[in-house]
């Protein structure tokens, strides 16, 4: 079922850094809040917020797994037949097949099985204090090679044998799709669009101070549970996504799990890694990553980033704050361990 | 009876590397053990304590190697000084040196945030 709506804040116009206006809209969306500013708004700006609004409720309705009925739900249940699906929901498993190919199957949505036996089963399964599942069910690899098929006029998909979670790519897709509406309605002199951490952002931040330089400023929290912030980052003009086990962590089985599944093992992955933070152009390829640099471990992160010239922060679970050449230059503060 | 040219040889290999760690300021091992070089080190030192100008062309390149040795041994100083601490800015395993933020400076106040509820 989705969820309704609950409008936390509606600060339409307030005044920035001298007397310059801004836009804000807050709302919950995708099981998370959802933050929208438009610095300098244009007459278009109050529609494009609505849009972006709507925008994030049609994604959710038709690729949330956590409802039955949904797009994604109902192909999932199809399985290898062929099942009708909106457009979202027929770009989103796109898009995640899309970058299955481009990772060599390190990313692989094919993980919902393992999620649900682990016992996350609920949209509203965190937040309300610890979980702990006394049952757990036997991982499930995916074992396979993905081959789903889709028709040309987007409307018709064949997911395959395993059912998906868009979990690892839906939210960033969303924040996609917002930050095009309001950049396509040319809301405002810069925009940024927040759901749940996934992060999107066109030009170059609100006003300042006299003297300070402008830029879209993103604080990296701990991942261990601390108040204090591991990095605050430059993100103008792009996008940015972390994957943590600092929220979704619980017990099954008698043992500590969390949300980020090895898809070769169909366990949660183990490797020293905390959370990752990733910088990119797109925000649904900065999710993508985050989720493949944290399947490569502490040990492997460094090396796997340096290669493919990733913007990336990591944080090992002893504390330790690392980044990769192509994030230092957007690095404005930094700790090097947090706790 | 030793030789003057040998005298000279045995008193560079003593004074040429005090000349140096006096010089700089640290213990920084002279590259080429060149005596002519060592010579021109202890004339510069005798002559910067005494206020004479170098104007030697060869003591003039000499204090532009002893400049970038000054570099290099105040390099070494700042990562030791980080290894105390505990922050090089260099990470192992990643090979990449960040610029550590001085722990007294404040963070600067973010837009939004990322990474508490990341999924």
């Amino acid at each position: 079922m989705a969820e309704m709506t609950n409008v936390l804040e509606r600060n339409d116009m307030n005044d920035g850094v001298g007397g310059a206006a801004e836009l804000q809209r807050s709302f919950r969306a995708m099981g998370s809040p959802v933050t929208v500013r438009v610095v300098d708004p244009s007459p278009t700006a109050d529609s494009a917020v609505a849009a972006v609004e709507q925008h994030f409720r049609d994604v959710e309705r038709e690729c949330t797994r956590f409802d039955a009925q949904s797009d994604l739900m109902r192909a999932n249940a199809a399985g290898t037949e062929w099942a009708a699906v909106g457009p979202h929901c027929w770009q989103a498993i796109r898009a995640a097949y899309d970058a299955y190919c481009q990772t060599q199957g390190l990313f692989d949505p094919r993980v919902l099985t393992s999620l649900v036996g682990l016992g996350y089963s609920a949209g509203d399964t965190f937040g309300a204090g610890p979980v702990d599942v006394a049952d757990a069910q036997s991982p499930t690899p995916v074992g396979t090679t993905w081959t789903p098929s889709f028709d040309e006029g987007g409307s018709l998909v064949r997911v395959g044998h395993l059912p998906l979670d868009l979990g690892g790519i839906g939210k960033g897709l969303a924040v996609r799709g917002a930050r095009e509406i309001l950049r396509g309605a040319q809301a405002g002199r810069a925009v940024l669009v927040e759901a749940g951490g996934d992060i999107a952002t066109v030009g170059d931040g609100p006003h300042r101070e006299p003297g300070e330089a402008r830029a879209w400023r993103v604080a990296v929290e701990s991942p261990l549970g601390g108040s204090g912030s591991a990095a605050v980052l430059d993100a103008s003009d792009a996008a940015v996504a972390t994957s943590s086990t600092r929220l979704r962590s619980w017990r099954a089985g008698g043992r500590d799990v969390h949300h980020l599944i090895d898809p070769s093992t169909g366990e949660p992955a183990q490797g020293g890694i905390a959370s990752v933070t990733v910088i990119a152009d797109d925000p649904a390829w900065a999710e993508v990553w985050t989720k493949v640099i944290f399947l490569q471990g502490s040990a492997g992160a460094g090396d796997f980033v340096e290669r493919r010239g990733l913007a990336a922060l990591w944080i090992d679970v002893d504390g330790t704050v690392r980044v990769s050449g192509a994030m230092a230059p957007r690095v404005l503060w930094k700790v090097p361990h947090v706790q | 009876m030793r030789t003057r040219s040998r005298s000279n040889w045995a008193a560079l290999a003593l004074v040429a590397p005090v000349a140096a760690a006096s010089f700089v300021g640290s213990v920084v091992w002279m590259r080429d053990h060149d005596p002519r070089a060592a010579v021109l080190t202890l004339q510069q030192s005798e002559s910067a304590q005494q206020g004479e100008a170098v104007s030697d062309p060869a003591l003039q390149d000499l204090a532009a190697q002893v400049a970038e040795l000054q570099a290099r041994a105040d390099k070494v100083r700042g990562q030791a000084q980080g290894l105390a601490t505990g922050d090089t800015g260099q990470q192992a395993g990643d090979g990449v040196i960040s610029p550590p933020a001085p722990a007294a400076e404040p963070a600067p106040q973010p837009d939004a945030y990322t990474g508490a509820s990341g999924g």
